[in-house]
């Protein structure tokens, strides 16, 4: 790389005779294009993998058309073609040809919901006006017909059913979705106070005073209440029953290509659409209904279909938590690092390691996480105050507090860093002016210093911010999962429940792309988790770009005021 | 700190001036609270590493040993000893007929329970079946009783718990060796049937088979039958063992030979006759098996001792396996006399003529304690659950010991060096953490680990370091003001981007597809570059009005079709390619020609999905260092002639190496400790090969996939911290030593 300029300098001579390309390759031209085509590929690449993404991404919940096909023995197949690829192989041995992957749905008589056809095994193909599709809550979507609907007192199968299935769709969603609240909050609620006598119980055994009549009349008293409320769920679960078995009555009739006649409650059918006959008004109605629930609804079907509103809010309350630790914490650091320390060498030498820190794995502060945060203080939480739980652990294994802690762990250095330049850069005037005007230095830092430094502050929170939401390692170990039963905000006391077990964007992508039984069907959902992931993190990185950017001129016009 | 008041000497004007009080305090209290907690955030930051290094140290913490109790045990050497799994109650077998049980938390004798059958005899011999409180006693008219130990334990309501022994006999065997005294027995009992060989005083030796058939209703049909080995044995018993599933036999001669039976209810079958001890004249003095069935542990007179196990020959050439002594010791002093495998590990002690003990660890070959107390010890058996050991000593005392030994299977040379594990037929490097059965043996050797972490590095700075440093050359030297306000915050976006979403991109898009157009993809790299030369000639030629309307710096925007088109065409030849030099596939040749299998998750997709995340890193550290050199050395050069180009080559590249240098370092920090790429883009299988198609598993995919499994502070819990501990220390180290450099180079350029 250094070779020495003196060896090389008569071949900077160039040839004033020589062609026009000989000089320019002389003179160098094509290695700066050289370089300039590795800038390009690399913008390129980035362009690809955003396009990549929201293309997939907003792609996904666009209703596709369906496609009846029959092959060469003669099965007729509906379905939506989902993409096409070459056979790979020898030619010699079939590879070579076209072949495409077909959504045939339909799981609970098929089996499967993909199937692959070679182009050359395809015989007819149509596009039939009346196919449907009904997404189900379970098994997935029914690519077939509509036969009738069978409602209590009346069937229908003449004319304007389609409009009646829509209205019947609606209406049952409704009935459902009392049904469901009932559910939720009055079951929910009778098990927590079954729980929590049984706790109480517990508690009172292990202060070593069941045998007291004292202890004794408690225990019945809470064994009674226990009673009482489960003969309360009994009546509650009948109750439930009955409407169930209303909802029940209200029927749909499908048929599938191949002639397979079912049946299905109304309220099972999330929507129902016929792709081929239907406008851009109408499939943009249908995007705009999948979208909302995506970001609204819980997750179906082991998370590939549904929403991800769970995985939104813990990512959003994690980020929050995150926040408010980090911020006080690296603002606190960085005020004694660049106000109160001595600077010398042994603050360099903190500063470097403190830099150092953002370089280090996030893995190992997931490590860390799991060991101090979760079994250290957590199991000391656990065994001081929730003795008569264990061992099922409280704080005493991942939860939403340790992955928070965890994570402003790992973005404390940001946050330090950002809040250390922006320290930096407040100019030496200001502060002396204060201080000659008789101010004392706290009132200096927090009354001048600090709010010319907000702004450089908020850059470093952002950033924080950008980094935790985006970062799954140290989460998948300190208490993400796949499917968590209750949000850890609700409205049971204490309210935010910093001990719960949470979803994360982040780790849904992974999980959903990469440990789910049905990683076809999961893609739609992959890549749209995704796209609002990236959107996230990159909408926050833009904040911070711009905020930054006004800072820099800010101080740039004011560096000798 | 606080403001002085300078103001002058009128009382009145200065109490007016002098700052409150409560001012004063705030003050100081705020400098005081700000430096503490500034102190303590950044020693709790920095504690991280200590909290790390001190949940992986234990590891290698020694075992520890104490003697807790001295039983007084029953006259006469102890024939055999034995506890329960929560070391509160013991039993002593000496030569009386009767079995003493006693309490080891205070080593009072509870009771002697009186052998009845054995009345007025004396016991001579006596085995236990491994794992199990069965026993098998001799006597000198050659009858064996057989019976066992049963422990219990009751959980009472008030708390705690009551620990109880008792005995049960069984059969009273008839002489199956003749009216000759037993000198020794082996004995192994299961669901299956059992095994017990006899060995008499005058050569006899025989084994009795019983096996025991259950049908499906229960009642087991059973079988009994004795074999007569007597003759088939080249030279006099010295030792027996049997495995603990009652199917092999192991016999020590006074030749040194030990041979290896397979025995069953029908027949008994020599599989193999090895030479265990130096030479012919060094008898083997004692046998045992290890955990698992598969090891045989030998002792020999001269106090060597080892341990063996079946290992396919690679010189026979044929698959045949052959006892061969894969585990060696420093050996003992005196003959070998005892050796008592446990029960849970592949930890032993032994025991030599002269009374010493020592513990040790088969699969590390290392002998971790040595206790030599008196009187000598003769018989040992380990707790069952590993924790602690007794040792009955010659003329009757039994102690017990605790055993402190939570990671016998760990040591440096495990974790770094090969290791000859048990079904191997060499020392290999093997991470295998957990298996299926209980018998399994964790292999954390951190060398595969290590290795995949660098090869996955390695591949993606081959595919980084490239594009992004001559990318940062080309912006920082030659590109457009305009385009460059657009090229830094894109390249800061692609830094922004989660891992988890290229991990994604890379495994769920690129590795599908990557898979049919591999000869492809490899033109892309020798194309684009050769088109983009081509283009920078071709650009020669257009007539200066068009040309002058891309002012230089804006040749990015004229590539990015000539890269599209370089892409593009290396995708069409692909296929033609595929087909004339790979006879139209490629994995096919792959495997045919170099006998490589083509895995889909490979180090193309890791070197792209990790290049990616590493390019923006060393593009921006690059440029920073690359902008930062004077502006007037460059104009110096442009105006001796130099062109351009050659200003960049040899004026700036040289001035920036070292922050150049420093960008890699970082880049190669990054990629060392990335995780969900790894996790993602490869199959995460810890092999060892440099092959770039097929994958690998790095530190930190390792930790993700094993933690949420692991024990707290088990040994595989340690063994992932330290892993932490060591990327910790590598990345530490190259951020560390790249900070410092930089620092150098700014000081560097701050004196021009």
């Amino acid at each position: 790389m250094a070779a020495h300029p003196r060896r090389k300098t008569p071949s900077l001579r160039v040839r004033r005779d020589a062609p026009v390309w000989v000089q320019a390759i002389r003179r160098g031209d094509p290695f700066v294009w050289l370089t300039g085509s590795a800038l390009t590929a690399s913008m390129l690449m980035i362009v690809g993998i955003l396009l990549l993404i929201i293309v997939n991404g907003m792609g996904s919940m666009w209703p596709k058309e369906l496609v009846r096909i029959e092959t060469d023995e003669g099965t007729p197949f509906l379905g939506q073609i989902e993409r096409r690829e070459t056979i790979p192989g020898y030619v010699e041995e079939g590879g070579g040809g076209e072949r495409f992957l077909m959504r045939i749905a339909n799981r609970d008589l098929y089996g499967i919901d993909f199937r692959w056809f070679d182009e050359s095994e395809v015989v007819a193909r149509e596009k039939p006006e009346d196919a449907l599709v009904a997404e189900r809550l379970e098994w997935g979507p029914f690519n077939g017909f509509l036969v009738e609907l069978r409602l209590p007192g009346e069937t229908i199968a003449a004319d304007g059913i389609w409009d009646r299935f829509q209205r019947e769709i609606d209406a049952a969603h409704d009935r459902y979705g009392r049904i469901e609240e009932v559910e939720e909050e009055e079951v929910g609620r009778i098990n927590e106070e079954i729980e929590s006598a049984r706790l109480a119980i517990r508690e009172i055994e292990l202060e070593g005073i069941a045998d007291t009549p004292e202890g004794r009349r408690r225990i019945a008293a809470l064994r009674e209440e226990v009673d009482r409320w489960t003969a309360e769920y009994e009546q509650l679960r009948e109750r439930l029953g009955e409407l169930r078995r209303a909802d029940e009555e209200y029927r749909v009739v499908l048929r599938s290509v191949r002639g397979e006649v079912r049946d299905y409650a109304i309220s099972h059918i999330v929507r129902a659409y016929r792709p081929n006959e239907m406008g851009i008004p109408g499939k943009v109605g249908i995007y705009l209904s999948r979208l909302w629930e995506f970001v609204s609804q819980d997750p179906r079907e082991s998370n590939t279909e549904g929403g991800i509103f769970p995985a939104i809010f813990g990512t959003v309350l994690m980020t929050l938590i995150m926040t408010i630790a980090v911020v006080p914490l690296g603002v606190l650091a960085a005020l004694y690092l660049r106000e109160y320390a001595k600077q010398g060498p042994i603050v360099s030498a903190v500063r470097i390691a403190v830099n150092n820190l953002a370089g280090v794995p996030s893995i190992v502060f997931g490590l860390f996480g799991l060991g101090f945060f979760a079994y250290l203080v957590g199991g000391a939480i656990d065994s001081t105050f929730y003795p008569e739980r264990l061992p099922s652990p409280t704080f005493g294994g991942g939860g939403l507090l340790w992955a928070s802690l965890t994570l402003a762990l790992l973005t404390v250095p940001v946050v330090i860093v950002a809040t250390e330049e922006a320290l930096a850069a407040v100019p030496t005037g200001i502060r002396e002016g204060s201080i000659a005007c008789g101010a004392s230095k706290f009132q200096t830092v927090t009354r001048i210093v600090l709010p010319s430094a907000a702004p450089g502050i908020m850059t470093g929170a952002i950033l924080a911010m950008a980094r935790g939401a985006g970062e799954v390692a140290p989460l998948m170990i300190t208490g993400v999962v796949k499917l968590a039963p209750e949000l850890p905000l609700d409205g049971t006391f204490p309210y935010l429940h910093l001990e719960r077990k949470f979803m994360h964007l982040g780790f849904h992508i992974y999980d959903v792309g990469f440990q789910s039984p049905n990683v076809e069907a999961a893609k739609p959902m992959v890549y749209a988790t995704t796209l609002l992931l990236i959107l996230i993190v990159v909408l926050l990185n833009l904040t911070a770009i711009i905020v930054r950017n006004k800072l820099r001129d800010k101080y740039k016009t004011g560096a000798f005021g | 700190m606080n403001t002085p008041d300078r103001s002058g000497t009128d009382d009145r004007a200065r109490s007016h001036r002098s700052t409150a009080r409560s001012v004063l305090l705030i003050d100081k209290l705020a400098g005081m609270g700000i430096t503490g907690g500034g102190l303590a955030i950044i020693l709790a930051v920095l504690g991280i590493f200590v909290f790390v290094v001190v949940e992986a140290f234990p590891l290698f913490l020694p075992p520890e040993t104490t003697r807790e109790v001295r039983l007084e045990g029953a006259p006469g050497d102890p024939l055999l000893v034995g506890l329960n799994e929560y070391r509160e109650r013991a039993y002593v077998i000496g030569t009386a007929p009767e079995v003493r049980f006693f309490d080891l938390t205070d080593g009072r004798l509870l009771r002697t329970v009186p052998l009845d059958s054995l009345q007025g005899q004396r016991i001579i011999a006596a085995a236990r079946a491994p794992a199990r409180d069965r026993l098998a006693l001799g006597t000198p008219d050659g009858r064996i009783l057989l019976g066992r130990v049963v422990f219990d334990a009751t959980y009472p309501e008030e708390g705690g718990r009551i620990s109880t022994a008792r005995w049960e006999p069984g059969a009273l065997l008839d002489p199956i060796a003749g009216d000759s005294p037993i000198e020794r027995l082996a004995y192994a009992a299961s669901d299956e049937g059992s095994m017990l060989a006899v060995a008499s005083r005058d050569g006899g030796f025989f084994v009795r088979v019983e096996s025991i058939e259950r049908s499906l209703l229960g009642a087991g049909e059973r079988t009994i039958r004795r074999h007569d080995l007597s003759d088939r044995l080249p030279a006099s018993i010295t030792a027996i063992a049997v495995t603990s599933d009652a199917t092999r036999l192991f016999v020590g001669m006074a030749d040194g030979g030990v041979q290896v039976w397979e025995v069953d209810a029908e027949q008994a079958d020599l599989v193999e006759t090895f030479q265990a001890t130096e030479d012919h004249t060094t008898p083997v003095s004692a046998l045992a098996v290890a955990i698992g069935d598969n090891t045989v542990i030998i002792g020999a007179q001269d106090g060597s001792f080892g341990g063996w196990f079946p290992v396919e020959d690679p010189t026979a050439g044929t698959r045949v396996e052959s006892y061969h002594n894969v585990h060696r010791f420093e050996p003992h002093g005196a003959a070998i006399v005892e050796i008592a495998p446990s029960g849970r590990d592949r930890s032993f002690f032994t025991a030599d003529a002269d009374g010493e003990v020592r513990l040790h660890y088969l699969t590390t070959q290392k002998t971790l304690l040595t206790v030599d107390e008196e009187p000598p010890a003769r018989k040992l058996a380990f707790a069952p659950k590993a924790d602690g050991w007794l040792a009955g000593r010659a003329g009757g005392p039994v102690d017990s010991y605790a055993l402190e030994n939570p990671h016998p299977e760990v040591s440096l040379g495990v974790l770094f060096g090969k290791v000859w594990y048990e079904g191997y037929d060499e020392p290999q490097h093997v991470w295998q953490s957990t298996g299926m059965t209980d018998e399994f043996e964790g292999k954390f050797s951190l060398i595969p680990l290590l290795f995949g972490t660098i090869k996955g590095t390695l591949y993606a700075l081959l595919f980084a370091v490239p594009l992004a440093l001559l990318g940062a050359i080309y912006a920082s030297q030659f590109l457009h003001y305009r385009i460059r306000n657009v090229v830094k915050p894109s390249i800061e976006i692609m830094a922004a981007l989660p891992s988890v979403v290229l991990g994604l991109i890379a495994g769920l898009f690129l590795a599908p597809r990557l898979e049919h157009v591999v000869p492809g993809t490899i033109l892309i790299f020798l194309l684009t570059p050769i088109f983009a030369l081509a283009a920078a000639i071709a650009w020669k030629t257009v007539p200066i009005r068009i040309t002058s309307r891309f002012p230089a710096g804006t040749e990015v925007l004229l590539l990015v079709p000539v890269v599209l088109a370089g892409i593009w065409i290396s995708q069409l030849l692909g296929p033609v390619v595929e087909r004339l030099a790979f006879g139209g596939d490629f994995q096919h040749w792959l495997y045919d020609t170099t006998d490589q299998r083509y895995d889909q998750r490979n180090c193309i997709v890791v070197g792209f999905a990790m290049g990616f995340a590493v390019i923006p890193i060393i593009f921006t550290i690059c440029e920073d260092a690359l902008s930062a050199v004077p502006q007037h050395l460059i104009s110096g050069s442009v105006a001796c002639g130099a062109s351009r180009w050659q200003t960049a080559l040899h004026i700036v590249l040289p001035a920036a190496g070292s922050g150049i240098f420093s960008a890699i370092m970082i880049g190669f920090g990054r990629a060392v400790g990335e995780t969900m790429i790894v996790l993602m883009a490869t199959g995460n299988t810890p092999i060892m090969d440099w092959s770039i198609f097929n994958g690998m598993r790095t530190l930190s995919a390792n930790i993700a996939v094993e933690i949420p499994e692991a024990p707290h502070r088990g040994t595989l819990y340690r063994v992932l911290f330290l892993s932490g501990f060591l990327l910790f220390t590598m990345t530490f180290i190259l951020n560390g030593a790249a900070e410092w450099i930089r620092v150098r180079l700014r000081r560097k350029f701050g004196n021009y």
